[in-house]
């Protein structure tokens, strides 16, 4: 009897642990199939494997090593797209505030866009972002151990316009010195 | 007496974790007008005549590549064929490692590893006339992924390779060429 109730008990963690994805990913679900939207979704996997590239300057060597820690990266993006702003909307309340802590947040002409990250043991365990701009949005995750000082690198590098705003975390922290 | 059997199993595993996607072969049957190339190891190098290091680089470990090409609406393969094919990919124990879309076109890649090892790697890309299938045993460098996805949309490097490599074979008006070097 007491055999079945642990066994019960383990099923029950290991289908709550699964449902605690991350923070986007029931916007994902509900708009993936949406041919609208543009969308990317990598896994860890691909991530280990470019790790797996032999970086010749230590600038790409650290950039390599952050790269292997990735667990996932989600892209949802629409353009011209006339509910902008409620999408905006939508996603922003669909990050758990508790957990995560707001990084940044830019707005540049008609566009929104705020960084929020989750925090374990010390280290960033996701980065999100979220954009919305007049015609345009677009959401970001990405989980793993992230390095924000690479992130920015990695966002040139592979072209995601969102993460080389990354590189402003920097000129945000004298600002908030001076 | 006993050995004999064991050892045939292990040749045949080890054959089958080399072969092709049968998903792959089962497609090509299907659409058999589609266009068709095969590669091997040295038909790749073949490719690099202008002997760039970074080519040589991109092609170093596949094996053996097959590419299928074929116009959607002559063949009416629709959308939910093309869910179907990526659920065959994935009943083969090929994971999914990147799955996007942009501007309509699906680019998607998966991968069938054994412990740790890569031992095939298809990519595909879906837009709205064509289906272009491309099935590598072996792996290629998928930081370079990217450069495929153009070289199969139009004007990247292997895609011109395999352009110019063809209409020097364009007399030979064969839909499917099997080229074999090794």
């Amino acid at each position: 009897m007491k055999k079945s109730v642990v066994v019960v008990a383990m099923v029950m963690m290991t289908v709550v642990a699964n449902a605690q994805d991350n923070a986007i990913s029931k916007f994902f679900t509900k708009y993936q199939s949406d041919d609208s939207f543009s969308l990317v979704n990598i896994s860890g996997k691909m991530f280990s494997m470019m790790a797996n590239i032999e970086g010749t300057t230590a600038e790409d060597k650290a950039m390599i090593g952050a790269i292997s820690k990735i667990r996932g990266l989600k892209i949802l993006r629409k353009s011209e797209a006339r509910n902008s702003r409620e999408l905006y909307k939508e996603a922003m309340d669909m990050i758990p505030t508790k957990e995560f802590e707001e990084l940044m947040s830019i707005r540049d002409k008609d566009k929104d866009m705020k960084f929020y990250t989750k925090e374990a043991g010390g280290k960033i365990s996701e980065l999100v972002m979220v954009m919305g701009g007049n015609e345009e949005f677009m959401v970001l995750s990405i989980f793993g151990e992230i390095d924000l000082k690479e992130m920015s690198k990695i966002g040139k590098s592979v072209n995601i316009d969102g993460l080389k705003n990354l590189d402003k975390i920097k000129d945000d922290k004298k600002q908030k010195k001076n | 007496m006993k050995k004999f059997p064991i050892l045939v199993l292990i040749i045949a595993f080890t054959l089958s974790a080399k072969a092709q996607s049968q998903t792959t072969k089962d497609l090509q049957k299907k659409f058999e007008k589609s266009f068709s190339l095969y590669f091997y190891k040295n038909t790749l190098r073949m490719l690099n005549q202008e002997n760039s290091p970074e080519f040589d680089e991109l092609v170093k470990n596949i094996e053996k590549m097959k590419f299928i090409m074929f116009d959607k609406g002559e063949n009416r393969f629709s959308t939910q064929d093309y869910s179907k094919l990526l659920k065959s990919y994935s009943s083969e124990a090929y994971e999914e490692v990147m799955t996007s879309r942009f501007d309509g076109k699906n680019f998607d890649i998966y991968l069938k590893d054994q412990k740790g090892s890569t031992l095939g790697t298809v990519m595909l890309v879906n837009d709205s006339s064509k289906l272009y299938v491309l099935d590598i045993i072996g792996t290629i460098d998928v930081s370079k992924a990217s450069k495929f996805f153009s070289t199969l949309n139009e004007s990247s490097e292997l895609g011109q390779r395999v352009k110019s490599f063809m209409s020097k074979d364009d007399k030979d008006k064969k839909k499917t060429k099997e080229v074999v070097v090794d």
